[in-house]
């Protein structure tokens, strides 16, 4: 488990601009895409999110918001919505199974 | 019939700590600006990332606790229909902030972060956070 160490040093060595919000925006993101809740995991997997986040600052994220970079935020959200319900498509699918199409 | 994930209270409370959070920016002076645009990219992504990763997982619920197809059909559409206001909400906040990313002045930022409060009001509807 990361101790509070362990972030402070992942803070030192990202070194720029990272800002709190920064850092709680992506944890949320690692914690919930991780299919954790408030009961399972705690503090732990939190701190490991956490980390992650920091990591990824670490591996350098664009300081600057353009045109380009929201359209394909915006893109990838609706992809993947898209995705997800063909996963729920292919889900009701696999349990319900239609039968032959009469000719 | 409502089906109702384990998620919903944490996700809206992690939603809102990440847009709030932008919120609480929008007295900006110039050079804030720019950073203000970046949080709010930020935190509106991982506002995307947690919605979809729960809408995933209840569209799976749903049609795990369906008895039979049509049921099923009804129930995915039903909560398609719920979550069109939400997904509409997610466009105009990126359209928002690509419009305020484009511009200098106040009225487009304060457009953004007030786009993301509706967003925000948005998802707590669906999901029934606090």
């Amino acid at each position: 488990m990361p101790t509070t160490s362990d972030i402070k040093r992942y803070l030192a060595a990202a070194g720029h601009g990272l800002s709190t919000l920064d850092v709680i925006a992506q944890a949320a993101t690692a914690f919930l895409g991780a299919g954790n809740d408030k009961t399972v995991g705690g503090a732990e997997t939190l701190l490991h999110a956490v980390l992650a986040a920091i990591k990824s600052v670490q591996a350098g994220i664009d300081g600057t918001v353009s045109l380009e970079t929201v359209e394909q935020s915006l893109a990838e959200f609706k992809g993947t919505l898209l995705g997800n319900d063909a996963s729920a498509q292919s889900a009701l699918d696999a349990k319900f199974p239609t039968g032959p199409i009469p000719t | 019939m409502r089906h109702r994930s384990p998620l919903p209270s944490v996700f809206a409370t992690l939603v809102c700590v990440a847009l709030m959070g932008c919120l609480l920016q929008s007295a900006c002076t110039k050079s804030q600006r720019v950073d203000t645009l970046h949080a709010s990219l930020v935190s509106l992504n991982a506002a995307r990332d947690g919605f979809t990763s729960w809408d995933r997982e209840h569209q799976q619920q749903i049609v795990d606790q369906a008895t039979n197809r049509d049921d099923a059909v009804k129930a995915l559409e039903s909560y398609r229909d719920r979550r069109k206001p939400v997904a509409e909400s997610f466009e105009v906040a990126y359209r928002a902030l690509a419009l305020a990313a484009t511009q200098t002045d106040d009225p487009s930022l304060n457009a953004a972060l007030a786009s993301s409060r509706d967003l925000v009001d948005a998802v707590k509807a669906l999901i029934g956070g606090k």
